[in-house]
């Protein structure tokens, strides 16, 4: 067998096993990847696991890939996920009741903020 | 006056909402794990030591004891420095020390425990880190306090003798 023959089976070898690692179609790939971007590193906190090659970055991203595999919905893998780290595992904080503070203070801020302008307009004018 | 308190509102409300944000960055901590308080996951993997059947949540909640799992590798240095410690624990009546060796190699880890001596009473193989996933576990070491199968406590990071004595013992010492 010539050398570029031998090479090329072996390319062949190694993207079948690759495959058969994460066996993913194109919408789960792309699930996949949705999810890799909404789980935050367990050891590299500001960055979610899709930016990290970290070790368990990996073991997070081949765990969600084969529950993804096994049928699960992207709430179930991601609630999954909070069962057992918390909210703070999704990089986006989910609106519940400790969070309503953080999700609405900047409107009611806001809304203060103009009520404040227009009294000072109305003053002035 | 009212002027003065009006002009100054903005501002205060401005650092009472830092202070807010603060204190509630901080207050979800890691160690402040959702399975405190909740059964133990279900998981069965290999033993170390030995090959012949699996070491599962079962083991752990067979006793009334009060049962400790360590999450441990041969490759990280803070577990060495806490393995004194951990004997020490495993000597204390009523408590059961179990091992989750994690992401290892069989021959590293059986070398460590060789060397340091073995404080477990069983030891789970969890060569891919799954079981790991399953505990909530960021890294090595780490340990459960497990009692009639509910996790009561979380420690990350090694045990120091300290905090054997100020944390660890007045919990076994309540439980029982």
């Amino acid at each position: 067998m010539k050398s570029s023959q031998y090479i090329f089976h072996i390319l062949i070898a190694y993207s079948l096993l690759l495959s058969s690692v994460y066996a993913l179609n194109v919408d789960q790939e792309e699930r996949a990847n949705n999810l890799f971007k909404e789980t935050r590193c367990l050891v590299c906190e500001g960055q979610n696991i899709y930016e990290s090659n970290s070790d368990s970055a990996e073991d997070m991203k081949k765990l969600i890939s084969e529950m993804i595999i096994d049928g699960n919905s992207d709430n179930e893998i991601k609630s999954f996920l909070v069962s057992r780290y918390g909210d703070w595992i999704i990089m986006t904080p989910p609106i519940n009741q400790s969070t309503y503070f953080l999700w609405f203070s900047p409107i009611i801020i806001l809304l203060i903020g103009i009520v404040f302008i227009l009294r000072k307009f109305k003053k002035n004018g | 006056m009212i002027r003065k308190i009006l002009f100054y509102s903005p501002l205060s409300i401005i650092v009472l909402l830092g202070i807010l944000f603060y204190y509630s960055l901080n207050s979800e901590t890691k160690s402040n794990s959702p399975l405190i308080g909740k059964e133990i996951p279900e998981f069965s993997i290999e033993r170390l030591l030995n090959d012949n059947d699996q070491f599962t949540s079962k083991d752990l909640t067979s006793s009334e004891n009060i049962n400790f799992i360590n999450v441990w590798a041969s490759w990280c240095i803070p577990c060495r420095a806490e393995h004194n410690v951990l004997e020490l624990l495993s000597k204390i009546d009523n408590v059961d020390l179990y091992g989750i060796n994690h992401k290892d190699t069989k021959k590293n880890a059986t070398n460590f425990i060789n060397t340091l001596g073995n404080p477990f009473r069983e030891i789970g193989f969890d060569s891919d880190g799954r079981t790991s996933i399953e505990w909530g576990v960021f890294g090595v070491p780490e340990t459960f306090i497990v009692h009639r199968g509910k996790i009561i406590y979380k420690h990350i990071g090694p045990i120091h003798i300290s905090e054997l004595e100020d944390t660890i013992i007045p919990i076994i010492k309540d439980l029982n």
